[in-house]
């Protein structure tokens, strides 16, 4: 391995009740949901990320390039270099590659924006890799008409919920993969490193279920959005801000926190 | 993201702008202010007169990077990570402004510089007023040599692998570039590059170790993810003495892609020292500033690190393999564990290893401080690297390709960067992850072999890799080894602590004393004088009273004109020349001043003496603070306990939410 830097949680009272958890058995749902409170302020201050904006704002250009008649020139004009046919690796790569730049460019790189351009990778690499049933070896054409798929009410409400799912879950295990390791061993919440992938993949399912918020909510606001003004970094940021808030009463209400 | 530095070099001036909040750092190179410095040995006079003028400014513009990296803090381990990403504004003088100065070099070496580092970086350069030749950093004592290729050396098993591949089986002459960010590595670096031209033909490997250096006082950030610039920029200009526009980094593909191993580990937390994307990246600044193409190469991207060992042993230089060096952690290095065992340098190299089939000759056990297979992995960072390193391995073993880019992300940051078409590189990087999982299931499997007693009888600790990277239903059985009762309890010299199943042993202390005490008695209010008196092994607490006034009325006012007369005794000795008694004198004075100051409130009114209990409850609180400081190191779940619950002042209690009984003797 290269150099890796490690951390901890941070020593604060507002953490103590997620360690407890842990500790003591608490599922998923109520970790997730003690966690985000520990992190409320981090989160609700990430609606405002240029890195979040930046990629969730491509996300939605991308379904919109797609069903252009000027397909690749639109790619180009979001940021997107790419060849005359672009397989979905090379679109995913680009896509990665044009954050990257906008984010040198303009400065202001944080972990969150880093976490959002990551799920959305995640997300255009899973939902269209399972839809063209392969990764790799995927035609430009087949790429264009998957991706023009998610150009729907209900479509885009897929893609953003992915998404949102994705950026929870990375989030939360920002913070919680400080300290999960320390409940594995003998005599420990996790007996071993299979009982802790096996909570990650229940918090990871947890996360999907409550970005079902975001869902609906995200389609309808893709189509009326973009009829009626278009769909500009702006308007992406707004609709951060809600999806955000949604997300984070709704990880609170189904990890049974009260407040 | 932390506010922004400027960065003076060289002697260059900036007017103050609203963004900045720090003080400008200054780094000069040259010059009685020099606090930064840079040297490079082996390379001679004639040799040097090859580089060009822009190379030098690479260089220079090199160091100074590396020393502002240095310069500016990324937080603690604890923060959140508002700090992990700095913003700096560099203000260079070069010698080539005319080429500096164009938006492409400009673009080229902040693309570079922000990926390596995570940080944002801005640039302004000015035209040197009087440019030092390069000489100045040369020890020009040395020959001239030649070389075919320009490899950077770090002393790891990696370089040494590139070294052997070009010079012992290939035959080519070699010059090894090393940079050696502490002083420990440099005599070892040094003795393994003479083990290389020892069984090289002669003068077939020249090593040019390289010093960049800065004063102790600019700052202490250790993740130095710039270095690797700083490096290539060196291979740059040394490779154009010898007429070459080419170097090589030698770094097996996991390694340089450096996927995280854990959700926290975000952007540049996982170096990105030889990444694909870095080394394009050096390839583009290189070749846009010498104006001809300039490659940078990596002929290891495609073999795990259990291939670079097997190619060193599979050539007859295994012997070599204990003479490198892979650890980070320099500092705690000693003879006899030259490597601590617990970073993630040193856990992947003795996988590879032991996947590799190396002897305990050619990669000897007692060199880890940790035993990779059955070391305890303490509390915090050690058990979170091992622990999650086998995670990740567990996951790639037998991972989808979709998932594998799904989950890992970072890898699309790869695909368009290593000179194949999309397809092709994500099917290899796939590949090289899966195969590099094997590998290390494979030295776990040989490790359960192998302690397969130790296992069957219970004898290896909870916390070691071969027990956590077992289900946890094939061992249901308890653990009869380990006290079940939170226990706190001195055995001679030393404090046995168990608490949340994680045990240490501390040194004993007086604080450690006063905590045992107190967490004897839960519920107990203690006044610090009776904790001072069992310390003391009193059956009762000393009488308790006011000290009085520091100094009374009366002497307060006689030193006040003890004072005025020193005044005119001291112009008396003046006039009369009499050294001595001025010496004196002004001794007395100072005498006076400083008990004054601690005797007179800020009117001058007599100052109350801090009574018994005061004090008493000031001992006992320093000493459980540097009790507390130790315990915070050594058993996070301990000192979270005892933060939450102890309450130390004049009066001391241990108040639990819950009943709980301590073994505390």
């Amino acid at each position: 391995m290269g150099h890796i830097r490690l951390g901890e949680l941070p020593r604060t009272r507002k953490w103590e009740p997620v360690v407890e958890l842990i500790k003591r058995d608490g599922g998923a749902d109520a970790v997730a949901a003690a966690a985000i409170a520990a992190a409320e302020t981090a989160f609700k201050q990430a609606a405002e990320d240029e890195g979040l904006g930046r990629a969730l704002w491509l996300l939605t250009q991308l379904p919109l390039a797609a069903r252009s008649a000027n397909y690749l020139d639109r790619l180009r004009t979001i940021g997107l270099s790419v060849d005359a046919a672009p397989a979905l690796m090379d679109l995913v790569g680009a896509f990665t590659d044009a954050v990257d730049n906008q984010m040198r460019r303009t400065g202001g790189r944080t972990d969150f924006g880093e976490m959002a351009q990551m799920a959305a990778a995640e997300t255009l690499t899973k939902l269209l890799g399972e839809r063209s049933r392969s990764l790799f070896g995927t035609a430009s054409a087949d790429v264009q008409r998957e991706l023009a798929a998610f150009g729907t009410t209900n479509q885009f409400g897929t893609l953003a919920r992915d998404f949102f799912a994705g950026l929870t879950r990375r989030f939360l295990t920002f913070f919680l993969s400080r300290e999960l390791s320390n409940h594995v061993g003998g005599g420990r919440r996790f007996a071993s490193a299979t009982e802790h992938a096996e909570f990650n993949a229940a918090l990871d399912l947890h996360c999907r279920q409550a970005s079902r918020i975001v869902e609906e909510f995200a389609g309808g606001w893709f189509s009326k959005t973009n009829w009626e003004q278009g769909i500009t970094p702006e308007t992406v940021r707004g609709f951060a801000w809600v999806a955000l808030k949604k997300l984070r009463a709704e990880l609170r209400r189904t990890g049974g926190a009260t407040s | 993201m932390s506010d922004l530095s400027v960065v003076l070099c060289g002697g260059a001036s900036a007017a103050a702008s609203r963004s900045e909040r720090r003080p400008p750092v200054a780094l000069n190179l040259q010059g009685s202010n020099a606090n930064v410095f840079l040297r490079i040995d082996a390379i001679s006079d004639a040799m040097a007169r090859n580089i060009p003028e822009v190379l030098i400014d690479l260089v220079e513009i090199a160091v100074y990077a590396f020393a502002a990296d240095q310069a500016a803090g990324r937080g603690g381990i604890r923060d959140s990570g508002e700090s992990w990403r700095r913003h700096f504004q560099f203000h260079v003088p070069v010698r080539r402004h005319d080429l500096w100065s164009r938006a492409e070099v400009n673009e080229a070496l902040i693309d570079v510089l922000s990926f390596l580092s995570d940080d944002d970086y801005g640039f302004v350069f000015s035209k040197l007023a009087s440019p030092q030749p390069i000489q100045l950093y040369l020890d020009q004592s040395v020959a001239a040599f030649a070389a075919d290729v320009v490899i950077l050396f770090s002393g790891g098993l990696d370089s040494l692998a590139g070294a052997i591949q070009e010079t012992l089986i290939d035959g080519k002459k070699v010059a090894l570039i090393s940079h050696a960010s502490a002083s420990k590595r440099k005599p070892q670096i040094a003795a393994l590059a003479g083990d290389l031209a020892k069984r090289a033909p002669a003068n077939a490997v020249r090593h040019i170790p390289v010093w960049a250096t800065k004063a102790e006082n600019i700052g202490r950030e250790y993740s130095q993810r710039s270095r690797s610039f700083l490096y290539a920029a060196l291979a740059a200009a040394v490779a154009s003495t010898l007429g070459h526009d080419r170097i090589r980094f030698y770094e097996n593909g996991v390694t340089s892609m450096n996927l995280p191993i854990a959700p926290q580990v975000v952007g540049g937390r996982a170096s990105r020292t030889t990444h694909p994307q870095a080394i394009q990246g050096f390839a583009r600044l290189f070749t846009t500033l010498l104006e001809r193409p300039f490659a940078v190469e990596n002929p290891f991207i495609w073999k795990t690190k259990t291939d670079v060992v097997r190619l060193i042993k599979d050539n007859g230089w295994g012997q070599l393999v204990a003479r490198s060096v892979s650890c980070s952690r320099t500092v705690e290095a000693t003879k006899l564990h030259t490597h601590c065992g617990t970073c993630s340098q040193c856990i992947d190299r003795r996988f590879a290893t032991l996947a590799a089939g190396a002897t305990d000759q050619e990669d000897p056990p007692e060199m880890y401080k940790i035993d990779l297979l059955t070391g305890e992995r303490t509390f915090g960072e050690n058990r979170t690297m091992a622990e999650s390193f086998l995670q990740r391995a567990t996951r790639l073993r037998s991972i989808h390709e979709l998932d594998f880019f799904a989950e890992y992300s970072e890898a699309t940051r790869v695909i368009r960067h290593v000179g194949l078409t999309s397809d092709k590189a994500g099917r290899r990087v796939v590949e090289l992850h899966r195969r590099h999982a094997e590998e290390v299931f494979a030295a776990l499997a040989e490790g359960h072999k192998r302690y397969a007693r130790e296992f069957q009888e219970g004898k290896l600790p909870d916390s070691c890799l071969l027990v956590l990277a077992v289900p946890g239903r094939y061992r249901h059985a308890a653990d009869h080894s380990v006290p079940t009762v939170p226990t706190f309890r001195r055995e001679g010299d030393f404090w046995r602590i168990w608490f949340e199943n994680e045990r240490t042993s501390l040194k004993d202390s007086v604080g450690l004393r006063h905590i045992a005490r107190l967490l004897g008695s839960p519920g107990r209010q203690w006044h610090s004088a009776d904790l001072l008196a069992e310390e003391a092994g009193c059956t009762e607490r000393m009488p308790l009273g006011s000290a009085g006034e520091a100094s009374d009325f009366q002497s307060i006012r006689s030193y006040q004109a003890r004072l005025l007369k020193i005044e005119d005794e001291v112009a008396e000795a003046r006039a009369a020349g009499d050294v001595e008694r001025q010496v004196a004198l002004s001794e007395e004075a100072e005498q006076l001043s400083r008990h004054l100051g601690s005797a007179t409130d800020i009117r001058g009114n007599p100052r109350q003496a801090a009574d018994d209990a005061e004090k008493g409850g000031q001992a006992v609180s320093a000493a459980v603070r540097r009790a507390m400081k130790i315990i915070s190191r050594k058993h996070t779940p301990l000192w979270r306990h005892l933060n939450k619950h102890l309450k130390i002042g004049l009066f001391c209690n241990y108040e639990p939410d819950s009943p709980f009984t301590w073994i505390t003797s």
